[in-house]
């Protein structure tokens, strides 16, 4: 394999992970809400079956079951930092990259050119970071927004 | 008016120079946290297992230690390996050189690089 080949797959890899990474780790932190919501829903359903009357002692200890292991897997989600997940660290359509990369491994051009692409990837999301740390209030919630603009001029939203 | 301001101040000024003659200066026996890299070669050792084991191309599931090779190992061929590698870059928040890159063939020799570049986290 050709140095040019070796260096064009990793920058293009490079660029590619930590451009995604950003993006990923708001995605997981979503999906675990998502997932700590629906738990949470499924546990006020069976402490409402638990509280019902007329239960035999059978289907309360079988529900009393059912309560904890719900419990346990909400205390898992929450102590979950999405941060150290590996998925961070891949490029989930890698294969499809290195069959590209393969067959243009004899076309030196066609390689600058993946690369140069991968030097775009990393400089516009870069210019994506900037955007957005100089605009913040582009990505806050209109009620956060609203709280932040009260607070500027030394009021509260009452909660 | 004033008068209990005026009063209350030399008492202060008195307060603090009896103080800072008490007080030794504690801040030289603290410890400095930004020595070179405080990662120890067992626990960079079992991350990179841990990346090495959430890599989908991985040939053997077989437990990684620090003779294990990319390449005869693993069964990765040369693409994979980088890929492998831009992984574990991203791990340790550092960018192996090109040249260095092209040097690992092994756990063990990654390791040494890792441990021996300040910046890894």
């Amino acid at each position: 394999m050709s140095e040019l080949t070796l260096s064009t797959y990793k920058s293009l890899l490079r660029s590619l992970v930590r451009s995604a990474k950003h993006n990923k780790i708001q995605q997981l932190q979503q999906d675990t809400k998502k997932q700590i919501a629906l738990l949470t829903y499924n546990r006020i359903q069976l402490v409402r079956q638990q509280q019902e009357k007329g239960l035999d002692a059978m289907a309360r200890s079988k529900v009393l079951k059912q309560l904890s292991a719900v419990g346990k897997k909400i205390e898992i989600l929450k102590t979950k930092d999405p941060l150290k997940s590996k998925e961070l660290l891949f490029y989930s359509h890698s294969k499809h990259l290195k069959d590209i990369v393969l067959s243009l491994k004899d076309d030196p051009r066609s390689l600058q050119h993946l690369k140069d692409i991968a030097a775009f990837v990393v400089n516009q999301s870069e210019y994506e970071q900037l955007i957005e740390r100089y605009n913040p209030g582009l990505k806050m919630s209109q009620e956060e927004k609203v709280q932040k603009t009260a607070n500027k001029v030394g009021l509260q939203v009452p909660e | 008016m004033f008068r209990s301001v005026f009063r209350a101040a030399p008492s202060l000024t008195r307060v603090s120079g009896l103080r800072s003659g008490f007080v030794k200066p504690t801040f030289s026996s603290a410890s400095r946290f930004y020595a070179s890299s405080s990662l120890s070669k067992e626990e960079i050792t079992t991350r990179i297992a841990d990346v090495i084991k959430s890599f989908d191309k991985t040939a053997s599931a077989t437990s990684i230690t620090a003779n294990t090779q990319f390449s005869k190992d693993l069964g990765l061929d040369s693409l994979d390996t980088v890929e492998l590698l831009v992984s574990i870059e991203e791990e340790f928040d550092i960018e192996f050189p090109d040249k260095v890159a092209d040097e690992l063939k092994s756990v063990g020799e990654t390791v040494e690089y890792i441990a021996s570049s300040p910046e890894a986290n």
